[in-house]
Protein backbone atom coordinates (compact mmCIF):
# COMPACT_ATOMS: atom_id res chain seq x y z
CA UNK A 1 0.00 0.00 0.00
CA UNK A 2 2.71 2.44 1.07
CA UNK A 3 4.65 2.10 -2.19
CA UNK A 4 1.67 3.42 -4.17
CA UNK A 5 2.27 6.89 -2.74
CA UNK A 6 3.60 9.44 -5.19
CA UNK A 7 4.11 13.22 -5.22
CA UNK A 8 1.21 13.55 -7.68
CA UNK A 9 -1.22 11.85 -5.27
CA UNK A 10 -3.74 13.84 -3.28
CA UNK A 11 -2.67 14.12 0.32
CA UNK A 12 -4.40 14.08 3.66
CA UNK A 13 -2.93 17.36 4.83
CA UNK A 14 -3.56 19.12 8.16
CA UNK A 15 -6.89 20.61 7.03
CA UNK A 16 -8.14 17.29 5.68
CA UNK A 17 -7.03 15.31 8.73
CA UNK A 18 -8.67 17.84 11.08
CA UNK A 19 -11.93 17.68 9.10
CA UNK A 20 -11.79 13.88 8.98
CA UNK A 21 -11.04 13.63 12.72
CA UNK A 22 -14.08 15.82 13.52
CA UNK A 23 -16.24 13.85 11.08
CA UNK A 24 -15.20 10.52 12.61
CA UNK A 25 -15.92 11.80 16.14
CA UNK A 26 -19.50 12.69 15.19
CA UNK A 27 -19.93 9.53 13.10
CA UNK A 28 -18.82 7.44 16.10
CA UNK A 29 -21.32 9.26 18.32
CA UNK A 30 -24.11 8.71 15.78
CA UNK A 31 -23.35 5.02 15.37
CA UNK A 32 -23.18 4.36 19.13
CA UNK A 33 -26.45 6.29 19.66
CA UNK A 34 -27.99 4.22 16.86
CA UNK A 35 -26.85 0.92 18.43
CA UNK A 36 -28.34 1.96 21.80
CA UNK A 37 -31.64 3.08 20.19
CA UNK A 38 -31.96 -0.19 18.24
CA UNK A 39 -31.29 -2.21 21.41
CA UNK A 40 -33.82 -0.17 23.39
CA UNK A 41 -36.41 -0.56 20.62
CA UNK A 42 -36.14 -4.36 20.64
CA UNK A 43 -36.23 -4.48 24.48
CA UNK A 44 -39.24 -2.14 24.50
CA UNK A 45 -41.16 -4.34 22.05
CA UNK A 46 -40.47 -7.48 24.04
CA UNK A 47 -41.19 -5.85 27.41
CA UNK A 48 -44.46 -4.23 26.26
CA UNK A 49 -45.67 -7.43 24.56
CA UNK A 50 -49.13 -7.57 26.23
CA UNK A 51 -49.93 -3.85 25.71
CA UNK A 52 -48.83 -3.88 22.06
CA UNK A 53 -50.77 -7.10 21.37
CA UNK A 54 -53.99 -5.70 22.92
CA UNK A 55 -53.60 -2.37 21.08
CA UNK A 56 -52.97 -4.03 17.71
CA UNK A 57 -55.73 -6.63 18.17
CA UNK A 58 -58.25 -3.77 18.21
CA UNK A 59 -56.93 -2.46 14.88
CA UNK A 60 -56.06 -5.75 13.15
CA UNK A 61 -58.60 -8.58 13.68
CA UNK A 62 -56.99 -11.88 14.68
CA UNK A 63 -53.81 -10.29 16.02
CA UNK A 64 -54.42 -11.51 19.57
CA UNK A 65 -52.54 -14.79 19.22
CA UNK A 66 -48.92 -15.10 20.26
CA UNK A 67 -47.77 -16.12 16.72
CA UNK A 68 -48.71 -12.72 15.30
CA UNK A 69 -46.67 -10.96 17.97
CA UNK A 70 -43.79 -13.37 17.36
CA UNK A 71 -43.90 -12.45 13.66
CA UNK A 72 -43.90 -8.72 14.52
CA UNK A 73 -40.92 -9.14 16.87
CA UNK A 74 -39.07 -11.14 14.19
CA UNK A 75 -39.64 -8.32 11.66
CA UNK A 76 -38.46 -5.74 14.20
CA UNK A 77 -35.34 -7.78 15.02
CA UNK A 78 -34.53 -8.14 11.29
CA UNK A 79 -34.96 -4.37 10.72
CA UNK A 80 -32.84 -3.62 13.82
CA UNK A 81 -30.20 -6.07 12.55
CA UNK A 82 -30.03 -4.36 9.13
CA UNK A 83 -29.77 -0.91 10.75
CA UNK A 84 -27.10 -2.20 13.16
CA UNK A 85 -25.08 -3.61 10.22
CA UNK A 86 -25.29 -0.22 8.50
CA UNK A 87 -24.21 1.52 11.72
CA UNK A 88 -21.40 -1.02 12.15
CA UNK A 89 -19.90 0.07 8.82
CA UNK A 90 -20.12 3.70 9.93
CA UNK A 91 -18.56 2.85 13.30
CA UNK A 92 -15.80 0.75 11.75
CA UNK A 93 -15.10 3.44 9.14
CA UNK A 94 -14.87 6.18 11.74
CA UNK A 95 -12.62 4.13 14.05
CA UNK A 96 -10.24 3.04 11.29
CA UNK A 97 -9.99 6.47 9.64
CA UNK A 98 -9.24 8.06 13.02
CA UNK A 99 -6.68 5.38 13.87
CA UNK A 100 -5.14 5.68 10.41
CA UNK A 101 -4.72 9.45 10.83
CA UNK A 102 -3.29 9.08 14.35
CA UNK A 103 -0.80 6.35 13.45
CA UNK A 104 -0.24 7.65 9.89
CA UNK A 105 -0.92 4.14 8.62
CA UNK A 106 -1.97 4.12 4.97
CA UNK A 107 -3.39 0.59 5.20
CA UNK A 108 -5.61 1.32 8.21
CA UNK A 109 -6.73 4.58 6.61
CA UNK A 110 -7.67 2.78 3.38
CA UNK A 111 -9.57 0.13 5.35
CA UNK A 112 -11.50 2.98 6.97
CA UNK A 113 -12.33 4.42 3.55
CA UNK A 114 -13.46 0.94 2.44
CA UNK A 115 -15.83 0.74 5.44
CA UNK A 116 -17.15 4.21 4.62
CA UNK A 117 -17.72 3.07 1.03
CA UNK A 118 -19.59 -0.02 2.32
CA UNK A 119 -21.73 2.27 4.49
CA UNK A 120 -22.70 4.43 1.51
CA UNK A 121 -23.35 1.39 -0.73
CA UNK A 122 -25.59 -0.21 1.89
CA UNK A 123 -27.44 3.09 2.43
CA UNK A 124 -27.93 3.32 -1.33
CA UNK A 125 -29.27 -0.24 -1.60
CA UNK A 126 -31.69 0.42 1.30
CA UNK A 127 -32.79 3.63 -0.48
CA UNK A 128 -33.41 1.68 -3.72
CA UNK A 129 -35.45 -0.93 -1.83
CA UNK A 130 -37.43 1.87 -0.13
CA UNK A 131 -37.99 3.61 -3.45
CA UNK A 132 -39.17 0.42 -5.19
CA UNK A 133 -41.48 -0.55 -2.30
CA UNK A 134 -43.00 2.95 -2.32
CA UNK A 135 -43.57 2.81 -6.08
CA UNK A 136 -45.09 -0.68 -5.79
CA UNK A 137 -47.46 0.50 -3.04
CA UNK A 138 -48.52 3.45 -5.22
CA UNK A 139 -49.62 1.31 -8.19
CA UNK B 1 -0.26 32.86 4.01
CA UNK B 2 2.36 30.95 5.96
CA UNK B 3 -0.37 29.14 7.83
CA UNK B 4 -2.10 28.31 4.55
CA UNK B 5 1.11 26.87 3.16
CA UNK B 6 1.55 24.88 6.35
CA UNK B 7 -2.04 23.57 6.05
CA UNK B 8 -1.49 22.49 2.48
CA UNK B 9 1.83 20.85 3.23
CA UNK B 10 1.26 17.20 2.38
CA UNK B 11 4.11 15.95 4.50
CA UNK B 12 6.53 13.69 2.67
CA UNK B 13 5.62 10.62 4.72
CA UNK B 14 2.04 11.60 5.52
CA UNK B 15 -1.15 9.87 4.41
CA UNK B 16 -2.17 10.14 0.80
CA UNK B 17 -5.10 9.16 -1.37
CA UNK B 18 -3.44 6.25 -3.15
CA UNK B 19 -4.95 3.97 -5.81
CA UNK B 20 -6.90 1.84 -3.30
CA UNK B 21 -8.15 4.86 -1.36
CA UNK B 22 -9.08 6.61 -4.59
CA UNK B 23 -11.21 3.64 -5.70
CA UNK B 24 -13.00 3.54 -2.33
CA UNK B 25 -13.66 7.29 -2.43
CA UNK B 26 -14.90 7.24 -6.05
CA UNK B 27 -17.39 4.51 -5.19
CA UNK B 28 -18.43 6.22 -1.93
CA UNK B 29 -18.94 9.54 -3.77
CA UNK B 30 -21.02 7.85 -6.47
CA UNK B 31 -23.39 6.28 -3.94
CA UNK B 32 -23.46 9.44 -1.81
CA UNK B 33 -24.51 11.49 -4.87
CA UNK B 34 -27.22 8.95 -5.68
CA UNK B 35 -28.47 9.07 -2.06
CA UNK B 36 -28.48 12.87 -2.08
CA UNK B 37 -30.48 13.06 -5.34
CA UNK B 38 -33.04 10.53 -4.03
CA UNK B 39 -33.18 12.56 -0.81
CA UNK B 40 -33.86 15.80 -2.73
CA UNK B 41 -36.69 14.13 -4.70
CA UNK B 42 -38.27 12.75 -1.51
CA UNK B 43 -37.99 16.13 0.25
CA UNK B 44 -39.68 17.85 -2.70
CA UNK B 45 -42.49 15.26 -2.65
CA UNK B 46 -42.77 15.59 1.15
CA UNK B 47 -43.09 19.40 0.86
CA UNK B 48 -45.72 19.11 -1.90
CA UNK B 49 -47.72 16.58 0.13
CA UNK B 50 -47.41 18.76 3.25
CA UNK B 51 -48.88 21.77 1.41
CA UNK B 52 -51.53 19.73 -0.47
CA UNK B 53 -52.45 17.73 2.64
CA UNK B 54 -52.63 20.92 4.71
CA UNK B 55 -55.01 22.53 2.21
CA UNK B 56 -57.14 19.37 2.22
CA UNK B 57 -57.30 19.38 6.05
CA UNK B 58 -58.13 23.11 6.05
CA UNK B 59 -61.01 22.50 3.58
CA UNK B 60 -62.29 19.53 5.55
CA UNK B 61 -62.29 21.30 8.90
CA UNK B 62 -63.55 24.52 7.31
CA UNK B 63 -66.64 22.55 6.26
CA UNK B 64 -66.83 21.04 9.75
CA UNK B 65 -66.79 24.56 11.22
CA UNK B 66 -69.54 25.65 8.83
CA UNK B 67 -71.91 22.83 9.80
CA UNK B 68 -70.73 22.67 13.42
CA UNK B 69 -69.61 19.05 13.02
CA UNK B 70 -66.92 17.10 14.85
CA UNK B 71 -63.53 18.79 14.49
CA UNK B 72 -65.11 22.24 14.37
CA UNK B 73 -62.48 23.61 16.78
CA UNK B 74 -59.74 23.06 14.20
CA UNK B 75 -58.83 26.49 12.88
CA UNK B 76 -57.04 27.58 9.72
CA UNK B 77 -54.24 28.86 11.95
CA UNK B 78 -53.66 25.35 13.25
CA UNK B 79 -53.56 23.99 9.69
CA UNK B 80 -51.00 26.62 8.69
CA UNK B 81 -49.02 25.68 11.81
CA UNK B 82 -48.97 22.02 10.75
CA UNK B 83 -47.89 22.96 7.20
CA UNK B 84 -45.09 25.19 8.54
CA UNK B 85 -43.98 22.40 10.91
CA UNK B 86 -43.71 19.87 8.05
CA UNK B 87 -41.95 22.41 5.81
CA UNK B 88 -39.43 23.08 8.61
CA UNK B 89 -38.79 19.32 8.90
CA UNK B 90 -38.29 19.19 5.10
CA UNK B 91 -35.87 22.14 5.28
CA UNK B 92 -33.86 20.54 8.11
CA UNK B 93 -33.47 17.30 6.14
CA UNK B 94 -32.75 19.23 2.93
CA UNK B 95 -29.59 20.75 4.46
CA UNK B 96 -28.31 17.29 5.42
CA UNK B 97 -28.71 16.08 1.83
CA UNK B 98 -27.13 19.28 0.55
CA UNK B 99 -23.98 18.59 2.59
CA UNK B 100 -23.98 14.99 1.35
CA UNK B 101 -24.32 16.19 -2.25
CA UNK B 102 -21.50 18.70 -1.82
CA UNK B 103 -19.28 15.98 -0.31
CA UNK B 104 -19.97 13.71 -3.29
CA UNK B 105 -19.58 16.32 -6.03
CA UNK B 106 -16.43 17.89 -4.57
CA UNK B 107 -14.91 14.46 -4.02
CA UNK B 108 -15.56 13.39 -7.61
CA UNK B 109 -14.12 16.64 -8.98
CA UNK B 110 -11.12 16.46 -6.63
CA UNK B 111 -10.29 12.92 -7.71
CA UNK B 112 -10.80 13.68 -11.40
CA UNK B 113 -8.69 16.83 -11.36
CA UNK B 114 -6.24 15.86 -8.58
CA UNK B 115 -7.34 19.02 -6.76
CA UNK B 116 -6.26 19.22 -3.12
CA UNK B 117 -8.53 22.18 -2.32
CA UNK B 118 -11.64 20.36 -3.54
CA UNK B 119 -10.63 17.27 -1.58
CA UNK B 120 -10.39 19.36 1.59
CA UNK B 121 -13.74 20.98 0.82
CA UNK B 122 -15.27 17.54 0.33
CA UNK B 123 -14.00 16.29 3.70
CA UNK B 124 -15.20 19.54 5.26
CA UNK B 125 -18.72 18.84 3.96
CA UNK B 126 -18.52 15.30 5.33
CA UNK B 127 -17.60 16.77 8.72
CA UNK B 128 -20.48 19.27 8.55
CA UNK B 129 -22.87 16.48 7.52
CA UNK B 130 -22.06 14.28 10.52
CA UNK B 131 -21.92 17.23 12.91
CA UNK B 132 -25.32 18.36 11.65
CA UNK B 133 -26.88 14.90 12.16
CA UNK B 134 -25.11 14.68 15.53
CA UNK B 135 -26.55 17.99 16.74
CA UNK B 136 -30.04 17.04 15.48
CA UNK B 137 -29.71 13.70 17.30
CA UNK B 138 -28.70 15.45 20.55
CA UNK B 139 -31.69 17.82 20.24
CA UNK B 140 -33.97 14.83 19.52
CA UNK B 141 -32.64 12.94 22.54
CA UNK B 142 -33.18 16.00 24.78
CA UNK B 143 -36.80 16.29 23.58
CA UNK B 144 -37.31 12.56 24.10
CA UNK B 145 -35.89 12.75 27.65
CA UNK B 146 -38.11 15.78 28.45
CA UNK B 147 -41.18 13.97 27.07
CA UNK B 148 -40.29 10.89 29.14
CA UNK B 149 -39.86 12.93 32.35
CA UNK B 150 -43.13 14.82 31.76
CA UNK B 151 -44.95 11.52 31.12
CA UNK B 152 -43.59 10.01 34.35
CA UNK B 153 -44.44 13.16 36.37
CA UNK B 154 -47.93 13.23 34.80
CA UNK B 155 -48.56 9.62 35.72
CA UNK B 156 -47.22 10.15 39.27
CA UNK B 157 -49.50 13.15 39.84
CA UNK B 158 -52.64 11.23 38.72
Amino acid sequence: MEENQSILDLHVDQTASKNLSDATRWAKFLSITGFICMGLMVIFFIAMQSQITSALSQVIPGFSDIDSFGFLVTVIIIVAGIVCLLLYFLFRGSMLIKKGIETKSQEIFNNGLAALKAYFIMSGIIAIIGLVSNLVSLF
Amino acid sequence: MEQQNQNQDPGLFGLSIDTAGREHLIEAAKWARFLAIIGFVFIALFAVFAIAGGSFIANMFGRANQFNEAGAGFTTGMTIGIIIYYLCVALLVFFAYLFLYRFAVNMRMALQGNNQELLNRSFQNLKILYRYWGILTVIGLIFFALFFIIAILGRASM
